[in-house]
């Protein structure tokens, strides 16, 4: 270390500096960011509850219907844990190593140690409040449920909540000062293989979801009928096998539960304690000495070492300007990790996501409404995923960033070069769009074993899946050359969605329902106007929602592409 | 090359011209110094040239194009290296250049004879296949000038282009001004650096506030090059004697340190007293 002394008046200073910097000053602060801030925060609390109401009911078929109330108490407890290190270890890397304020503070007259402890105290606070947020719900439900079961919940239970997730939470911390300098040095030697980061990328993301499916089918599936699989006798000893043998994981529990629900005596609460308490302090010993061992070399070699720059030979050759800008845009997607993920790897995945989400909304669907669902749901399946690639064109201009006046000053029509991102991303989305319609014909088209839908409604599904994509492609590029947000950060990219994307969500979403419910309702009801049918059959259906999309298409080209050129010289950094 | 007239921009919730009534002509073969300081307009004034900016009155025309009427064509005969010196940083520099040469319809054997040119002359041999994010700053410029120069521009627009760079690529670039314009091609370039401008320009201009205040030849007029620090500083209002003494005694001392040859004897002896 460069200076190992620490004063209490720089700590606080640093501090005050780290927080002002993270929330911005409370000086200054005008209406329209506190209704935003008070917005995210109402936001935040939606989201938060259902996602508790969830985890509650997921407690309710663990604790109560199925007696598993110590197995899930270890399983939450493990499953958290893992995922608050994760979170610890980003936040550890992001603060601690990869902040770009780590140059300006060596400038100032504090000392490494004042830094690395400011930083520190930060990064513990953040992964407490992750904690917290993370498993305080696991356990508060488990007291509701338990208690209403006919368990002896006590107010001491809370109490007991409380300490264990504050002993819990120096684990993550500890783990991720250990682990962030090793991950860091994996994702370094990754970032530049572009290709391998994006089929990870697909891979997590894919798996992620998949995982995220077959929860929620197994959830749907137990209140359907509640002899499923995930409780036949097997899964049950499996269940118990883990609840014994899951390692420190189960420490927790008995501490928190060992009385109440596995019958463990005081004296093994007791050892649990002391084998928590042994592996926190050994694992805090361990993190404190790695961290200060290599805190001031990783940033030094952040500051002045050479990094590893991406190289790729190639030859000069002559592109026609139009290809050339394709290529341009293209390059920037795939060689941005941010960019990549948000872009690319949702548009590869989204036919194995259509498939999933669509099987399990078809499986229960089918089975309450009826088979004449399979076509409506299909098509809002689709356009919702095709929503969620093409919303990306919403930030095409503004991706530009510090490099949007090269977009003037060549000699390339502004239309051309907007129609050229145009074709980029129809062209992505097009073909996601084609081979979730193909997933979607497999599962459930003539060939399938249990067919629900024909070719015509494949090919209409197809067709009218493809021009509503076009047409919210037209209208994420017009909203962005509209009133770009040219806001870049670090190394020039932009890290914030701006307000166009989420319009061109909110647009996609609401044309995705308003089709999908119309071929839903229509398929099983008629429409009559006097003696005549306006809709008879799903074929009615498919032709008046292609004329809808005809008009949807043509009016977003229309908007995007009349006195483009005007509008787009207008545009000024 | 470049003929502008009565340029007036303004821009949307500004109440002043940030550019007012400008107008001037560049003739081919020359190079063309553009002075003011911070926020005078000669920044604003360029980005109209170049296209970036709308303005609301005023005509520009680059090889007989007009930039709002032809703007093709008036970009086809222009280079333009920005202040910033932004480019495409997920580009290879070699990827960069193709770029530029593709957009510009430069054919392969001009771009390759023209690409291994500059990249030898600025040493970029080893840069050129990594990411211009890994350049430093002297080396993006260099990569932005070569990406200005690969289509042979007749005007080439150089808005600060010394700021940040070591004194063998500002010599490679006052150089590659001077190729340049013996070909016939005309440079336009801003700058703070008075002395540079006297060395270099043929003609240059001063703009304050946003208006043209002041015009006149360099070349082979030596009263204009001696009086052009005093001239600049009255101009922009900034003129204090004691300052403009030290600066123009210590430009002396730096740029003609012969002119200690001639002083007198007297002269030396009171020096050394001091």
């Amino acid at each position: 270390m460069r200076q190992s002394k620490i004063s209490a008046s720089s700590l606080k200073a640093l501090i005050k500096l780290d927080v002002i910097g993270r929330f911005g000053s409370r000086k200054d602060v005008s209406n329209k960011d506190i209704i935003s801030r008070i917005f995210n925060i109402l936001f935040s609390v939606i989201i938060y509850g259902v996602v508790v109401f969830g985890i509650y009911e997921l407690t309710n078929i663990f604790v109560k219907r199925s007696g598993l109330g110590y197995e899930w108490l270890v399983m939450v407890t493990g499953l958290t844990m893992i995922l608050a290190t994760i979170i610890s270890i980003v936040t550890v890397m992001k603060n601690l190593y990869m902040n770009g304020d780590n140059e300006l503070l060596l400038q100032f007259p504090v000392t490494s140690a004042e830094i690395l402890l400011s930083k520190s105290i930060y990064c513990f606070i953040h992964n407490i409040c992750v904690c917290m947020i993370l498993i305080l719900p696991f356990y508060v439900s488990f007291g509701v449920v338990a208690g209403d079961a006919g368990f002896t919940i006590s107010k001491g239970y809370y109490v007991e909540v409380i300490v264990d997730i504050f002993l819990i939470s120096f684990i993550p911390f500890a783990l991720a000062n250990i682990l962030a300098v090793p991950v860091m040095m994996v994702v370094n030697k990754l970032k530049n293989r572009h290709l391998l980061m994006l089929i990870i990328l697909i891979v997590l993301l894919v798996g992620a979801f998949i995982a995220y499916m077959e929860v929620i089918r197994m959830i749907l599936r137990y209140f359907q009928s509640e002899s499923v699989s995930i409780f036949s006798p097997q899964m049950i000893s499996t269940y118990k096998y883990f609840g014994r043998m899951a390692y420190p994981f189960k420490w927790y529990a008995n501490m928190l539960s060992g009385t109440i629900l596995a019958g463990i005596s005081h004296k093994e609460i007791g050892l649990s304690f002391l084998y928590v308490m042994l592996i926190t302090v050994a694992l805090l010993v361990a993190g404190f000495f790695v961290t200060i061992k290599l805190y001031y070399k990783t940033i030094l070699w952040g500051i002045e070492g050479t990094k590893e720059a991406f190289k790729h030979k190639t030859r000069m050759r002559k592109h026609s300007q139009f290809e050339a800008s394709l290529r341009r845009e293209f390059l920037l997607i795939y060689r941005s990790f941010n960019y990549s993920f948000q872009y690319l790897a949702m548009a590869i995945a989204a036919p194995i996501m259509v498939y999933y989400c669509n099987n399990l909304a078809v499986e229960f669907g089918s089975s309450s409404v009826g088979p004449k669902i399979v076509p409506g749901l299909s098509l809002l399946v689709i356009i919702i995923f095709s929503t969620m690639i093409v919303s990306f064109a919403a930030t095409t201009i503004s991706r530009e960033g510090s490099e949007f006046y090269l977009t003037k000053i060549i000699p390339m029509k502004y239309t051309t070069q907007v129609i050229s991102k145009f074709v980029l991303y129809s062209i992505v989305a097009v073909i996601s769009v084609a081979l979730s319609t193909l997933a979607i014909g497999l599962a459930f088209g003539p060939g399938a074993k249990k067919p629900l839908i024909g070719y015509t409604d494949i090919f209409a599904i197809w067709g009218i899946s493809e021009m509503i994509t076009m047409a919210l492609t037209c209208l994420s590029v017009w909203a962005d050359v509209k009133s770009p947000t040219f806001n870049v950060a670090g190394d020039g990219e932009m890290v914030k969605a701006n307000k166009n994307l989420a319009i061109a969500l909110g647009v996609g979403i609401v044309v995705a329902v308003g089709f999908g419910v119309f071929a839903i309702i229509f398929n099983y009801i008629k429409w009559a106007v006097g003696n005549s049918y306006l809709i008879d059959s799903i074929n009615d259906v498919y032709i008046a929602l292609t004329i809808a999309s005809i008009v949807i298409l043509g009016a977003s080209a229309s908007v995007l592409f009349a006195n483009l050129n005007k509008r787009y010289m207008k545009i000024v950094p | 090359m470049l003929k502008v007239e009565g340029l007036t921009k303004r821009y949307p919730k500004s109440d002043r011209y940030s550019v007012k009534d400008i107008s001037f002509e560049l003739k081919p073969g020359e190079i063309f110094g553009f002075l003011g300081q911070n926020g005078a307009g000669k920044s604003t004034t360029i980005k109209c040239i170049t296209g970036i900016l709308p303005f609301d009155s005023g005509t520009i025309e680059i090889c007989g194009h007009d930039i709002v009427k032809d703007p093709i064509g008036a970009k086809l005969e222009m280079g333009y290296v920005p202040d910033n010196h932004s480019v495409y940083e997920k580009l290879t520099g070699r990827e960069y250049v193709n770029y530029v040469a593709d957009i510009y319809r430069v054919s392969k054997e001009k771009r390759v004879e023209i690409y291994n040119q500059y990249i030898e002359l600025f040493k970029l041999q080893e840069a050129q296949d990594k990411q211009i994010k890994s350049y430093s700053h002297g080396m993006k410029q260099k990569i932005c000038i070569i990406s200005t120069l690969v289509h042979e521009p007749k005007l080439w627009i150089l808005d600060e282009p010394m700021i940040g760079l070591d004194p063998q690529a500002i010599a490679e670039i006052i150089a590659l001004m001077k190729q340049h314009v013996a070909k016939g091609n005309t440079v336009f370039f801003s700058s703070h650096n008075l002395d540079l401008v006297k060395k270099l320009c043929d003609r240059c201009a001063v703009v304050n506030r946003g208006e043209m205040v002041d015009f006149f030849d360099l070349k082979d007029n030596e009263e204009n090059k001696k009086n052009l620090e005093e001239r600049f500083f009255k101009i922009t209002g900034t003129y204090e004697e004691r300052l403009f003494k030290d600066y123009a005694s210590q430009e002396l001392a730096d740029v003609r340190p012969d002119t200690e040859a001639e002083k007198t004897e007297g002269e030396a002896e009171e020096d050394e007293t001091k």
